[in-house]
């Protein structure tokens, strides 16, 4: 019998899988440096709990989730259509603190820093999600799915221009393609399932409140994309697996009680350092990031 | 990068893999023979030193626990886990308390919205779980299992009445940061003012739970001519605050929360600068408890290290007269009445400590000075 423990980092290593490979189509395979991802996952959370809240069933909320921060993903392209790299980063970051400002202080909706509690667990076709084993499997399903919609894409024909417009933006209009549009589709995409994992993370946990999306929550997935290699899909589900486990073992080491906390925080960034400092491009990058 | 700082890193993963396997030769004889403690703390992260004022008061109890001869003959350990001031974290901390450490009971988080992510599991694992640092009344998921030591924010009105007494019809206005617990602060002050026949004019809610840019909002209280600002501010927002209604020569009344008394017995800012503030907090930890905290720390005890030595016996008195299972434990504590160094705790039916009544006190001269009529 595999512990709840377990079963509980195996749920949390589903919803950062979405997250993850999600990010790695704007960022890995668009070239677009998107730090607002964690609004993305934010505004899934909320509609999401909002929503299960007022007794809609699963499948909507769920789908809603995702088709909201999507919504939001594509308006977030239009005003950045023109920004690159630092630039973009900077605006995308914007955008976080705009929705983290939002969910913390519009209370008539969110109820601001009291969050909201009580969310249900999915249900789907008569049958609740209620114990951990079961939403474990409803969360590697959709994780399944997502991952092999975001791979089609990225083997298409339209994924080739996506990584066409990552090398080398002019070159790829020079050809015909509009890259606005392009781009918008990848930020949208991306968005769309960050939105999902919003979703699942509010279900399963079944309390969500602004502090779980500051932009704190966006590092360890940023650093999953670029310890996984930019552009690979393969390296961000290891680094995933690697990352979200790696503070596990670290618990169990002995630490005198007064430097218990910053002890394991010094060795976890220790080994990811290493990591980059033996694979600079990640486990399987293909690009570097500028 | 040079070999030198290679070959530091791998030594760096040679340790952490020996101290797994440390971990897994050792840990198992010692577990039958002692009462294991989680302790989930914010040991980092914006909450850091109320956790680490947590963990001094936790350390201390069990250190005297054991030097007397333990509970029930058996030793106390605790296990500390560090959530990082991140409630996805503490709910994982808590998981592997019920699930792979089997503790007997947890202690913690440190502050309320960890404490809502992870009451669920708590109460599914039904394992007693008790915080000395977060305010009954700001707790939105509730459980027969999850226990408060400190008071909730609504007793406080008595005393922020007080404070209002001496006025009449006069201009209030409120500051606080936008978290649970500071909104449970707005609630009661809001009633206090009411009750005291006094005029809330303005009321700022400000963005973030800690290091807010704040002298927009002074500069507009000020403006306002007020008789008197109440506040609930955390650490680092305290220290921000004092510094600038003086360098604004700001004259209303101030009445802060707890951690003006936390910020200034941890020296993050000087008497002088709070010289003529009011706070509220709950009643001074016992002479003894102080003398004993400063032999081994050498300072004064912060803000809950009292509630956390507190918790730690309690803890060990009602296994020592209930039992060790968690529902001993829980019906234990429900009927406990325990007179400990931070006040007497007992168990309201919310799970709250019913018995702790908060002081006004003035800081004047160098002093906390517990305001007389």
């Amino acid at each position: 019998m595999i512990s709840a423990y377990f079963i509980h980092l195996l749920i949390l290593i589903g919803i950062y899988l979405i997250l993850a490979i999600s990010l790695q189509l704007s960022v890995g395979f668009t070239g677009l440096l998107n730090l607002g991802h964690i609004a993305f996952y934010c505004v899934g959370a909320y509609a999401s709990a909002l929503l299960a809240l007022n007794g809609f069933p699963f499948w909507i909320y769920f789908l809603a989730a995702g088709f909201l921060a999507m919504i939001f993903g594509f308006l977030l392209s239009i005003p950045t259509k023109k920004l690159k790299g630092d630039y973009l980063a900077l605006a995308t970051l914007g955008f976080s603190f705009v929705i983290y400002a939002v969910a913390l202080n519009w209370t008539g909706l969110t109820r601001g820093p009291l969050g909201l509690p009580g969310i249900p667990r999915p249900t789907l076709f008569g049958f609740t999600f209620s114990d951990n084993v079961s939403f474990l499997i409803l969360t590697f399903i959709i994780v399944l799915i997502s991952y092999l919609i975001i791979k089609k894409i990225t083997i298409s024909p339209f994924g080739k221009v996506l990584e066409a417009t990552r090398d080398d933006e002019l070159a790829t209009r020079v050809l015909g393609k509009n890259t606005f549009k392009m781009k918008s589709i990848s930020l949208a995409t991306s968005a769309f399932f960050a939105g999902l994992a919003g979703s699942l993370y509010a279900s399963y946990i079944t309390f969500i409140d602004p502090s779980s999306f500051t932009l704190l929550q966006l590092i360890p997935v940023l650093c999953i994309v670029i310890i996984g290699g930019l552009a690979s899909l393969k390296g961000t589900i290891i680094a995933t697996i690697i990352l979200v486990l790696l503070p596990e073992p670290l618990r169990f080491i002995g630490f005198p009680s007064s430097i218990v906390g910053p002890a394991r925080q010094i060795i976890y960034g220790l080994i990811l350092l290493l990591i980059l400092v033996y694979r600079p491009k990640g486990f399987y990058g293909k690009v570097e990031l500028e | 990068m040079s070999k030198i700082l290679q070959t530091i890193l791998w030594v760096v993963i040679i340790v952490v893999v020996v101290g797994l396997i440390w971990y897994g030769l050792t840990r198992k004889p010692a577990e039958e023979e002692v009462i294991k403690i989680g302790a989930v703390l914010s040991l980092t992260g914006i909450a850091q030193n109320h956790g680490q004022n947590n963990r001094e008061g936790i350390d201390l109890a069990v250190k005297e626990i054991n030097e007397s001869g333990g509970v029930n003959g058996k030793e106390i350990k605790v296990i500390y886990e560090d959530d990082a001031t991140d409630s996805k974290n503490t709910v994982t901390i808590v998981h592997k308390f019920i699930d792979i450490d089997n503790v007997d009971v947890i202690i913690g988080p440190t502050w309320d919205f960890l404490a809502n992510a992870a009451i669920p599991v708590i109460d599914k694992g039904k394992k007693v779980t008790i915080t000395p640092s977060v305010l009954g009344d700001t707790i939105e998921v509730t459980s027969p299992y999850f226990f408060s030591t400190f008071s909730p924010v609504a007793f406080k009105q008595k005393t922020v009445e007080k404070f209002l007494g001496e006025f009449r019809n006069q201009k209030i206005g409120i500051m606080i940061i936008n978290s649970p617990w500071a909104v449970a602060h707005l609630e009661t002050y809001k009633k206090a003012i009411l009750a005291t026949n006094n005029l809330l004019v303005k009321e700022i809610i400000l963005s973030e739970f800690d290091n807010n840019e704040m002298s927009t909002e002074l500069a507009i209280l000020k403006d306002l001519n007020l008789d008197a600002i109440l506040v609930c501010l955390n650490d680092y927002d305290s220290v921000n605050f004092l510094k600038k209604v003086k360098e604004l020569d700001i004259q209303a009344k101030i009445l802060g929360n707890e951690h003006f008394g936390d910020i200034l017995k941890n020296g993050l800012l000087d008497m002088d600068t709070a010289d003529g503030v009011y706070f509220t907090d709950l009643s001074l930890p016992s002479e003894d408890f102080i003398t004993k905290f400063k032999e081994v720390y050498k300072k004064e005890p912060g803000l809950y290290s009292d509630t956390a030595y507190d918790t730690v016996y309690l803890i060990a008195k009602v296994i020592e007269e209930y039992g060790r299972d968690s529902e001993s434990i829980r019906q234990g504590l429900k009927k406990i009445k325990y007179n400990g160094v931070s006040g007497e705790i007992s168990f309201s039916e919310n799970n709250y400590s019913s018995n702790k009544e908060f002081e006004l006190i003035l800081i004047k001269n160098g002093q906390f000075v517990p305001y007389e009529e």
